[in-house]
């Protein structure tokens, strides 16, 4: 029989019979296992959420509505009032990166108008958390969280439809990064898309939006909410900012810690929806309006991607050059001589989107 | 918002998988998972409709009919023997 301390505190060692034993705060542990029980994590349903892939803008800012670093889109009905911009974050709490916005001039939102940042996360990544049914599971979503402006903030998990909306709030005080949780309820009615490769749960912050979008917090509401009644409005202060990174949503009403992922991975889960690519093609034409194709693999994406030109190349004796993508994973790349002799397009550089 | 029909060089027709949006000029597939071509397809469900692509002209160069080639070569050769005798058989 060990006669082990009474009312030990956290981290206090007692030792017998050459056995050391550590208070967790409800258990005695042989000191031997205590360091090496890992806490349990559970998937992160946010890709991105350290904002640590920014393939668009490489850390350089930008004011329209869009993407911003990968899966983050910044949404507004009103345009040029936010600059967004990666920047450094928190980095004595693990995360390098963070999503800047910063105010740029002082706005108040009319009762329509709506600022916000959020990612829409796909069906198959969700499935299991059962909302529209009497079986729905809770959900906890953490994040670190600045602001030079003190006060209640706010934001919102809803359906990608916006007919379901979850308003929640936190406090932050000005100018001090702040790890907030938050459990939410599984949403047991409305309809929500939970299979497939559709949109269907968004994670979303309020940086100000009008009296028709803000209700009351901690209840599923069947309508369009960006935020809570009352909270801060970012966007009503000239250079007011907002900040955040390390955002985990997670089945379940506990916080598990963030999920780090290689770079390899974390990349791989942005070009599901999103990446760039080089194309090319060369021959040597008999003629004007001789036809070359050459094939293009990419990684595979979640539906087949819209390409867009990113950059010119180096063509030479070309009329067209027209990419085509005819798979999630695969396209061609068609151009046409204008003259006989050495044609090509190199270089040709493309965005593949196939985001929700 | 418009869009514009692609050439299909490879069969010499419309593309009937790939539309340009002429805003950006991005290439959109008829992936109805696309949220491009869902939004194409509203569009056109609204009563629009693309830009016609236009055939490429036909750069390549005309092949005449073979008797006309055949023609044509006796021409030359007949030139060619009544020039001035270097061409002839001793």
């Amino acid at each position: 029989m060990l006669d082990f301390p009474a009312s030990p505190t956290i981290g206090q060692q007692f030792t017998a019979a050459g056995v050391t034993w550590i208070w967790d705060g409800a258990k005695w542990l042989p000191s031997g296992l205590s360091p090496t029980v890992a806490p349990g994590i559970n998937d992160n349903r946010v890709i991105n959420g350290d904002m640590r892939i920014d393939q668009r803008n490489g850390g350089v800012s930008g004011t329209a509505g869009g993407y911003t670093v990968d899966r983050w889109q910044y949404g507004t009905n009103v345009a040029g009032h936010f600059v967004w911009q990666r920047v450094a974050g928190p980095a004595s709490s693990g995360f390098p990166y963070c999503l800047l916005l910063t105010s740029q001039a002082a706005y108040a939102p009319a009762a329509s108008d709506g600022f916000a940042v959020y990612q829409a996360i796909e069906a198959d990544m969700v499935s299991d958390l059962a909302w529209g049914t009497a079986n729905a599971q809770p959900v906890t979503l953490s994040f670190w969280v600045f602001s030079s402006l003190a006060g209640l903030f706010s934001g919102c998990v809803r359906n990608f439809a916006a007919t379901r909306s979850y308003p929640f709030s936190f406090n932050l005080s000005a100018s001090s990064w702040t790890k907030v949780a938050i459990t939410i309820p599984g949403d047991t009615v409305g309809t929500w898309v939970m299979s497939g490769n559709a949109a269907s749960v968004t994670v979303l912050f309020d940086l100000g939006s009008g009296s028709t979008l803000r209700g009351p917090a901690g209840a599923w509401a069947g309508t369009t909410y960006n935020g809570v009644t009352g909270a801060v409005s970012v966007v009503g202060t000239l250079n007011g900012q907002f900040a955040v990174t390390g955002v985990k949503l997670e089945i379940g009403s506990v916080t598990t810690p963030f999920n780090r992922q290689s770079l390899a991975k974390s990349m791989a889960d942005c070009q599901r929806y999103y990446q760039n690519t080089t194309m090319a093609c060369r021959s040597n034409a008999p003629a004007a309006g001789a036809i070359y194709c050459s094939s293009v693999a990419f990684a595979c994406m979640r539906a087949i991607p819209t390409i867009t030109a990113t950059g010119a190349g180096s063509p030479s004796n070309i009329s067209q050059a027209i990419p085509a993508a005819d798979s999630p994973q695969s396209g061609y790349f068609t151009i046409v001589s204008a003259a006989a002799g050495d044609a090509y397009a190199l270089d040709y550089g493309y965005a593949l989107s196939a985001e929700l | 918002m418009t869009y514009s029909q692609v050439w299909d060089h490879m069969n010499n027709k419309p593309h009937d998988s790939l539309i340009v949006r002429d805003e950006d000029g991005a290439f959109i597939p008829m992936d109805p998972d696309n949220i491009d071509c869902q939004d194409y397809l509203a569009w056109l469900d609204g009563g629009n409709a693309p830009k016609a692509a236009a055939p490429p002209p036909t750069l390549l160069p005309e092949i005449a009919p073979v008797e006309d080639r055949v023609a044509d070569l006796e021409t030359r050769v007949d030139a060619l023997e009544s020039d001035d005798g270097r061409h002839t058989n001793p």
